[in-house]
Protein backbone atom coordinates (compact mmCIF):
# COMPACT_ATOMS: atom_id res chain seq x y z
CA UNK A 1 0.00 0.00 0.00
CA UNK A 2 1.13 3.57 -0.63
CA UNK A 3 -0.47 6.41 1.26
CA UNK A 4 1.20 9.77 0.63
CA UNK A 5 0.28 12.35 -1.99
CA UNK A 6 3.37 14.48 -1.39
CA UNK A 7 6.36 14.16 0.91
CA UNK A 8 7.27 17.83 0.80
CA UNK A 9 5.03 19.40 3.40
CA UNK A 10 7.03 22.65 3.61
CA UNK A 11 6.22 23.47 -0.01
CA UNK A 12 2.49 23.02 0.42
CA UNK A 13 1.21 25.83 2.64
CA UNK A 14 -2.37 24.80 1.84
CA UNK A 15 -1.87 21.26 3.17
CA UNK A 16 -0.17 22.71 6.24
CA UNK A 17 -3.18 24.87 7.05
CA UNK A 18 -5.61 22.06 6.28
CA UNK A 19 -3.85 19.87 8.84
CA UNK A 20 -3.61 22.67 11.40
CA UNK A 21 -7.28 23.60 11.21
CA UNK A 22 -8.39 19.99 11.40
CA UNK A 23 -6.27 19.44 14.50
CA UNK A 24 -7.77 22.56 16.02
CA UNK A 25 -11.26 21.10 15.50
CA UNK A 26 -10.07 17.87 17.10
CA UNK A 27 -8.83 19.81 20.15
CA UNK A 28 -12.22 21.48 20.55
CA UNK A 29 -13.94 18.11 20.14
CA UNK A 30 -11.75 16.48 22.78
CA UNK A 31 -12.43 19.23 25.33
CA UNK A 32 -16.20 19.24 24.68
CA UNK A 33 -16.25 15.43 24.74
CA UNK A 34 -14.79 15.44 28.27
CA UNK A 35 -17.39 18.03 29.36
CA UNK A 36 -20.17 16.01 27.73
CA UNK A 37 -19.14 12.77 29.47
CA UNK A 38 -18.86 14.66 32.74
CA UNK A 39 -22.56 15.57 32.45
CA UNK A 40 -23.82 12.37 30.82
CA UNK A 41 -21.98 9.69 32.83
CA UNK A 42 -19.85 11.55 35.37
CA UNK A 43 -16.08 11.56 35.51
CA UNK A 44 -15.66 10.90 39.21
CA UNK A 45 -16.16 7.43 40.70
CA UNK A 46 -19.17 8.56 42.76
CA UNK A 47 -20.94 10.26 39.85
CA UNK A 48 -20.28 7.48 37.35
CA UNK A 49 -21.25 4.76 39.85
CA UNK A 50 -24.56 6.54 40.52
CA UNK A 51 -25.24 6.89 36.78
CA UNK A 52 -24.43 3.27 36.00
CA UNK A 53 -25.81 1.46 39.05
CA UNK A 54 -28.19 3.97 40.63
CA UNK A 55 -28.28 4.97 44.29
CA UNK A 56 -30.76 3.51 46.77
CA UNK A 57 -30.23 6.30 49.29
CA UNK A 58 -31.01 9.11 46.87
CA UNK A 59 -33.53 6.99 44.89
CA UNK A 60 -31.47 7.56 41.72
CA UNK A 61 -32.36 5.11 38.95
CA UNK A 62 -29.53 3.46 36.97
CA UNK A 63 -29.12 4.46 33.34
CA UNK A 64 -31.12 2.40 30.84
CA UNK A 65 -29.00 -0.18 29.02
CA UNK A 66 -30.17 1.09 25.62
CA UNK A 67 -29.17 4.66 26.46
CA UNK A 68 -25.71 3.52 27.56
CA UNK A 69 -25.28 1.26 24.52
CA UNK A 70 -26.27 4.12 22.22
CA UNK A 71 -23.65 6.35 23.85
CA UNK A 72 -21.00 3.62 23.50
CA UNK A 73 -21.99 3.19 19.83
CA UNK A 74 -21.64 6.95 19.24
CA UNK A 75 -18.33 7.02 21.14
CA UNK A 76 -16.94 4.25 18.93
CA UNK A 77 -18.04 6.12 15.82
CA UNK A 78 -16.49 9.44 16.74
CA UNK A 79 -13.29 8.09 18.26
CA UNK A 80 -12.55 5.82 15.25
CA UNK A 81 -12.45 8.78 12.87
CA UNK A 82 -10.75 11.16 15.28
CA UNK A 83 -8.02 8.61 15.99
CA UNK A 84 -7.48 7.72 12.34
CA UNK A 85 -7.18 11.36 11.29
CA UNK A 86 -4.95 12.26 14.21
CA UNK A 87 -2.72 9.20 13.73
CA UNK A 88 -2.39 9.87 9.98
CA UNK A 89 -1.23 13.46 10.54
CA UNK A 90 1.05 12.55 13.45
CA UNK A 91 2.70 9.69 11.57
CA UNK A 92 3.35 11.96 8.62
CA UNK A 93 5.10 14.55 10.78
CA UNK A 94 6.88 12.27 13.25
CA UNK A 95 7.76 9.26 11.12
CA UNK A 96 11.44 9.37 12.13
CA UNK A 97 10.65 9.62 15.83
CA UNK A 98 11.26 6.36 17.70
CA UNK A 99 8.40 7.00 20.13
CA UNK A 100 5.76 7.25 17.36
CA UNK A 101 4.96 3.53 17.57
CA UNK A 102 4.29 3.83 21.30
CA UNK A 103 2.12 6.95 20.90
CA UNK A 104 0.01 5.30 18.19
CA UNK A 105 -0.45 2.13 20.25
CA UNK A 106 -1.44 4.04 23.40
CA UNK A 107 -3.79 6.29 21.43
CA UNK A 108 -5.68 3.47 19.70
CA UNK A 109 -5.73 1.01 22.59
CA UNK A 110 -6.99 3.59 25.12
CA UNK A 111 -9.46 4.99 22.56
CA UNK A 112 -10.82 1.50 21.91
CA UNK A 113 -10.88 0.38 25.53
CA UNK A 114 -12.65 3.48 26.85
CA UNK A 115 -16.16 2.82 25.40
CA UNK A 116 -15.67 -0.93 25.84
CA UNK A 117 -14.88 -0.56 29.56
CA UNK A 118 -17.85 1.76 30.02
CA UNK A 119 -20.13 -0.93 28.63
CA UNK A 120 -18.47 -3.72 30.63
CA UNK A 121 -18.87 -1.74 33.84
CA UNK A 122 -22.63 -1.83 33.41
CA UNK A 123 -22.51 -5.60 33.93
CA UNK A 124 -19.61 -5.88 36.37
CA UNK A 125 -20.95 -3.40 38.95
CA UNK A 126 -17.58 -2.78 40.64
CA UNK A 127 -16.51 0.74 41.56
CA UNK A 128 -12.89 -0.23 40.82
CA UNK A 129 -13.96 -0.95 37.24
CA UNK A 130 -15.51 2.51 37.03
CA UNK A 131 -12.22 3.99 38.22
CA UNK A 132 -10.34 2.06 35.52
CA UNK A 133 -12.77 3.39 32.88
CA UNK A 134 -12.27 6.98 34.09
CA UNK A 135 -8.48 6.58 33.96
CA UNK A 136 -8.57 5.06 30.45
CA UNK A 137 -11.02 7.75 29.31
CA UNK A 138 -8.66 10.48 30.49
CA UNK A 139 -5.62 8.70 29.02
CA UNK A 140 -7.05 8.68 25.48
CA UNK A 141 -8.15 12.29 25.67
CA UNK A 142 -4.85 13.49 27.18
CA UNK A 143 -2.74 11.45 24.72
CA UNK A 144 -4.82 12.79 21.82
CA UNK A 145 -4.37 16.35 23.14
CA UNK A 146 -0.61 15.83 23.50
CA UNK A 147 -0.43 14.62 19.89
CA UNK A 148 -2.48 17.65 18.76
CA UNK A 149 -0.07 20.00 20.54
CA UNK A 150 2.92 18.18 19.03
CA UNK A 151 1.38 18.41 15.55
CA UNK A 152 0.69 22.15 15.88
CA UNK A 153 4.20 22.68 17.26
CA UNK A 154 5.78 20.88 14.34
CA UNK A 155 3.57 22.59 11.76
CA UNK A 156 3.95 26.20 12.88
CA UNK A 157 6.73 26.62 15.42
CA UNK A 158 9.57 24.48 14.14
CA UNK B 1 9.25 1.51 5.16
CA UNK B 2 8.61 2.70 8.69
CA UNK B 3 5.93 5.04 7.37
CA UNK B 4 4.21 2.11 5.71
CA UNK B 5 4.30 0.07 8.95
CA UNK B 6 2.86 2.94 10.99
CA UNK B 7 0.00 3.55 8.57
CA UNK B 8 -0.69 -0.18 8.43
CA UNK B 9 -0.90 -0.22 12.22
CA UNK B 10 -3.45 2.62 12.20
CA UNK B 11 -5.60 0.92 9.56
CA UNK B 12 -5.50 -2.35 11.51
CA UNK B 13 -6.75 -0.58 14.64
CA UNK B 14 -9.38 1.20 12.55
CA UNK B 15 -10.75 -2.15 11.37
CA UNK B 16 -11.10 -3.19 15.01
CA UNK B 17 -13.24 -0.10 15.58
CA UNK B 18 -15.39 -0.99 12.56
CA UNK B 19 -16.12 -4.41 14.06
CA UNK B 20 -16.92 -2.87 17.47
CA UNK B 21 -19.16 -0.22 15.89
CA UNK B 22 -21.08 -2.82 13.89
CA UNK B 23 -21.46 -5.13 16.90
CA UNK B 24 -22.82 -2.37 19.15
CA UNK B 25 -25.10 -1.21 16.33
CA UNK B 26 -26.66 -4.64 15.85
CA UNK B 27 -26.98 -5.15 19.61
CA UNK B 28 -28.67 -1.77 19.85
CA UNK B 29 -31.06 -2.67 17.03
CA UNK B 30 -32.04 -5.93 18.75
CA UNK B 31 -32.39 -4.43 22.24
CA UNK B 32 -34.41 -1.47 20.88
CA UNK B 33 -37.01 -4.00 19.76
CA UNK B 34 -37.45 -4.99 23.37
CA UNK B 35 -36.28 -8.54 22.78
CA UNK B 36 -35.66 -10.50 25.94
CA UNK B 37 -35.00 -13.89 24.39
CA UNK B 38 -34.62 -14.47 20.69
CA UNK B 39 -35.18 -17.98 19.44
CA UNK B 40 -36.16 -17.37 15.82
CA UNK B 41 -35.19 -14.88 13.15
CA UNK B 42 -38.86 -14.34 12.33
CA UNK B 43 -39.35 -12.81 15.77
CA UNK B 44 -37.09 -9.89 14.84
CA UNK B 45 -39.01 -9.08 11.65
CA UNK B 46 -42.35 -9.27 13.45
CA UNK B 47 -41.15 -7.04 16.27
CA UNK B 48 -40.24 -4.14 13.99
CA UNK B 49 -43.13 -1.81 14.72
CA UNK B 50 -44.14 1.26 12.74
CA UNK B 51 -42.49 4.37 14.18
CA UNK B 52 -43.46 8.00 13.90
CA UNK B 53 -41.91 9.97 11.03
CA UNK B 54 -39.87 11.93 13.59
CA UNK B 55 -38.60 8.69 15.11
CA UNK B 56 -37.57 7.36 11.70
CA UNK B 57 -35.72 10.53 10.72
CA UNK B 58 -33.95 10.49 14.10
CA UNK B 59 -32.51 7.07 13.22
CA UNK B 60 -32.16 7.55 9.45
CA UNK B 61 -30.33 10.88 9.43
CA UNK B 62 -27.21 9.98 11.48
CA UNK B 63 -27.07 6.43 10.09
CA UNK B 64 -27.16 7.33 6.41
CA UNK B 65 -24.15 9.67 6.74
CA UNK B 66 -22.41 7.51 9.35
CA UNK B 67 -22.67 4.27 7.38
CA UNK B 68 -21.82 6.03 4.12
CA UNK B 69 -18.77 7.67 5.66
CA UNK B 70 -17.57 4.44 7.22
CA UNK B 71 -18.07 2.56 3.95
CA UNK B 72 -16.10 5.21 2.04
CA UNK B 73 -13.21 5.25 4.52
CA UNK B 74 -12.90 1.45 4.76
CA UNK B 75 -13.35 0.90 1.02
CA UNK B 76 -10.85 3.59 0.01
CA UNK B 77 -8.06 1.53 1.61
CA UNK B 78 -8.62 -0.95 -1.24
CA UNK B 79 -7.37 1.72 -3.66
CA UNK B 80 -3.90 0.93 -2.31
CA UNK B 81 -4.36 -2.83 -2.35
CA UNK B 82 -2.26 -4.96 -4.65
CA UNK B 83 -4.19 -8.15 -3.93
CA UNK B 84 -7.61 -7.19 -5.28
CA UNK B 85 -8.60 -5.59 -8.56
CA UNK B 86 -10.30 -2.22 -8.44
CA UNK B 87 -13.14 -3.61 -10.55
CA UNK B 88 -13.98 -6.18 -7.85
CA UNK B 89 -13.60 -3.57 -5.10
CA UNK B 90 -15.99 -1.28 -6.97
CA UNK B 91 -18.61 -4.02 -7.28
CA UNK B 92 -18.41 -4.70 -3.56
CA UNK B 93 -18.61 -1.00 -2.79
CA UNK B 94 -21.71 -0.51 -4.96
CA UNK B 95 -23.37 -3.58 -3.44
CA UNK B 96 -22.72 -2.29 0.08
CA UNK B 97 -23.94 1.22 -0.76
CA UNK B 98 -27.14 -0.22 -2.25
CA UNK B 99 -27.73 -2.48 0.76
CA UNK B 100 -27.24 0.47 3.14
CA UNK B 101 -29.83 2.54 1.27
CA UNK B 102 -32.39 -0.30 1.23
CA UNK B 103 -31.69 -1.22 4.86
CA UNK B 104 -32.17 2.33 6.08
CA UNK B 105 -35.21 3.11 3.94
CA UNK B 106 -37.00 -0.11 5.02
CA UNK B 107 -38.18 1.68 8.19
CA UNK B 108 -39.98 4.28 6.06
CA UNK B 109 -42.08 1.57 4.43
CA UNK B 110 -42.79 -0.07 7.79
CA UNK B 111 -44.06 3.32 9.01
CA UNK B 112 -46.43 3.43 6.01
CA UNK B 113 -47.99 0.25 7.28
CA UNK B 114 -46.14 -2.20 5.03
CA UNK B 115 -44.97 -4.39 7.87
CA UNK B 116 -43.51 -6.97 5.47
CA UNK B 117 -40.61 -4.52 5.06
CA UNK B 118 -39.57 -5.69 8.52
CA UNK B 119 -38.30 -8.76 6.65
CA UNK B 120 -36.47 -6.53 4.16
CA UNK B 121 -34.80 -4.81 7.11
CA UNK B 122 -33.69 -8.15 8.60
CA UNK B 123 -32.41 -9.57 5.31
CA UNK B 124 -30.56 -6.42 4.26
CA UNK B 125 -28.97 -6.29 7.71
CA UNK B 126 -27.73 -9.87 7.24
CA UNK B 127 -26.43 -9.09 3.74
CA UNK B 128 -24.79 -5.90 5.03
CA UNK B 129 -23.08 -7.88 7.80
CA UNK B 130 -21.76 -10.45 5.30
CA UNK B 131 -20.54 -7.87 2.77
CA UNK B 132 -18.97 -5.71 5.47
CA UNK B 133 -17.14 -8.77 6.80
CA UNK B 134 -15.80 -9.44 3.28
CA UNK B 135 -14.72 -5.79 2.92
CA UNK B 136 -12.95 -5.76 6.30
CA UNK B 137 -11.25 -9.07 5.46
CA UNK B 138 -10.10 -7.73 2.09
CA UNK B 139 -8.57 -4.65 3.68
CA UNK B 140 -7.03 -6.72 6.50
CA UNK B 141 -5.23 -9.14 4.19
CA UNK B 142 -4.08 -6.27 1.96
CA UNK B 143 -2.19 -4.69 4.84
Amino acid sequence: MKFLVTKELEKSIFLKYLMGSLVLFVVVFLVTDVIFHHYFIGLTVDQATTTLFGNEETFAEPILFNALLLQVHIDFFFSMFILLILAAIYIRLYVRDQSTYIWIHILFISGFMSPLLLLLNYFLSYSIGVLVWIIVFYIWHIVALILCVKIIWKLYFK
Amino acid sequence: MKLHALFTLSVAYFLLFVVALFTTGVTLFITELGVEELTQLSQVAEMIKPKSFEGIIEILSPHIIGMGLMLFVVAHFLLFSKKFTQAFSLKLFIALAFVILVDQSAYLFVSMGWTMFGWVKVFTLLIYASLLAVLVWMVAISL
